[in-house]
């Protein structure tokens, strides 16, 4: 449900903190006017003044609503603007829109995320709430790929989610240009070396649609239901709403009926992976 | 390390066959050990052995030119590599060397050769573990591929 009454209005937010991710990506710290609550795998609208908006997914836990976290590949014109952007500037925040993970769907299950590159972003937060209720889960494992170590993000959260019970956390890079003591390859090698129990368990994807498609491939070569994988679809999306059109994905609309889709839903429709 | 048949069923690569077959391979089979950066075969290298890997890890890699070395890829225990030995000219397409102590019990290619030409069910069995390797293989390498050209 967005805060403000009006869709379209920005609830500003001022800039506290940068943390460079990687060479391409930078996590900002926000504080909004308002309180901002969302859920995970919601997304936001993040408005630059005379510059445009891009939709995020928070990377932060949708426990905490004083403050937001947006990891930010850049990639265009507006992210280019945003990894411009200082501590106290101020931006402008729409949503949250869409509709997140159906996690009551995930409650007594082994719960399979297979992510990669920026697309550990809505995973973050994701995890924070498999963490936080983590006793109703059965376990979670996380298979994590990125493309060289340089370019792996929020390389201390690994050592935590290590520490944590029912946790069991894997890394891939697909290249190593440099000391690497975990796989080598990409993220679908990882799930080689897992052990779950199909029968019980869901799996997520979130990534580049390269990674996507990959994934989505081998998570069906390994036996899992069309309708326990969940893509996370997050393109084209535009004013949020699901009002321009933009996100159109056949008879979806990516912002108003996603960005969340189990595969079975969207298996038929054209350029899924583009 | 002794190496019996019950022990090797419990690798994910023999899982496939029943203990008369295990000890046929295990009779043309040898236990070898690298250390830490132990070069296990080169790139480019005539092969005479297939590799299971029972302990510690294997990186794989190529020579790229302007670039040097590149490690490409992980082995894990119970995973199969210097599968080229199988295939005329047998000649390795990567390095192969040990990240960790590594323990791989080696198999002599002409000899497994002969065993798949001596028992169609084992030929057959063990032709579809190398060819859903080689499948896995080639689809992880040009999803890595696809990926490493959008850098």
């Amino acid at each position: 449900m967005p805060v403000t009454e009006n869709i379209y209005e920005p609830v500003k937010a001022k800039l506290t903190n940068i943390i460079d991710e990687s060479p391409l990506i930078k996590t900002l710290v926000l504080v909004p006017e308002k309180e901002f609550s969302f859920k995970t795998g919601e997304f936001i609208e993040l408005t630059l003044n005379g510059i445009g908006e891009a939709p995020f997914t928070p990377s932060s836990s949708p426990l905490v609503k004083d403050k937001l976290e947006i990891t930010v590949m850049k990639a265009g014109y507006v992210t280019g603007k945003i990894h411009q952007l200082n501590i106290g500037d101020v931006v402008g925040i729409r949503g949250p829109f869409g509709k997140g993970y159906p996690l009551e769907k995930f409650y007594g299950k082994e719960v399979l995320i297979v992510g990669g590159g920026c697309g550990f972003a809505p995973i973050r937060s994701l995890l924070y709430k498999l963490i936080a209720e983590k006793e109703k889960f059965k376990k979670v494992i996380f298979c994590y790929g990125s493309k060289t170590p340089k370019d792996c993000i929020y390389k201390t959260l690994f050592k935590e989610l290590r520490n944590i019970e029912k946790f069991q956390v894997l890394r891939s890079v697909d290249m190593a240009d440099e000391p690497w003591d975990e796989t080598i390859g990409v993220v679908t090698v990882l799930l080689d070396q897992i052990k779950i129990d199909i029968n019980n368990s869901l799996a997520i994807v979130c990534g580049p649609p390269v990674m996507m498609k990959f994934g989505t491939i081998r998570l069906l070569e390994m036996g899992y239901r069309e309708t326990d994988i969940y893509l996370s679809m997050e393109k084209n999306m535009s004013c949020g709403l699901g009002k321009c059109g933009h996100c159109m994905l056949g008879d979806y609309l990516v912002c108003k009926d996603g960005p969340v889709f189990t595969y079975n839903e969207i298996k038929g429709l054209p350029d899924i992976w583009r | 390390m002794e190496i019996t048949v019950e022990s090797l069923k419990k690798i994910t690569f023999f899982k496939e066959f029943d203990s008369v077959t295990i000890e046929k391979i295990l009779k043309i089979s040898e236990l070898q050990e690298f250390d830490v950066e132990e070069k296990i075969f080169d790139e480019h290298q005539k092969l005479i052995d297939i590799f299971v890997l029972l302990e510690g890890k294997v990186i794989l890699g190529i020579n790229v030119p302007g670039k040097g070395k590149i490690n490409l890829g992980t082995i894990h225990p119970g995973q199969l590599f210097s599968w080229s030995a199988l295939f005329p000219p047998s000649i390795s397409t990567a390095y192969a060397f040990a990240d960790v102590p590594v323990k791989v019990l080696s198999i002599k290619a002409s000899k497994i050769q002969e065993l798949v030409g001596d028992n169609d069910t084992f030929g057959y069995k063990f032709m579809k573990i190398i060819g859903q390797t080689l499948s896995k293989r080639l689809s992880d390498t040009r999803f890595q591929l696809i990926n490493m050209a959008s850098v």
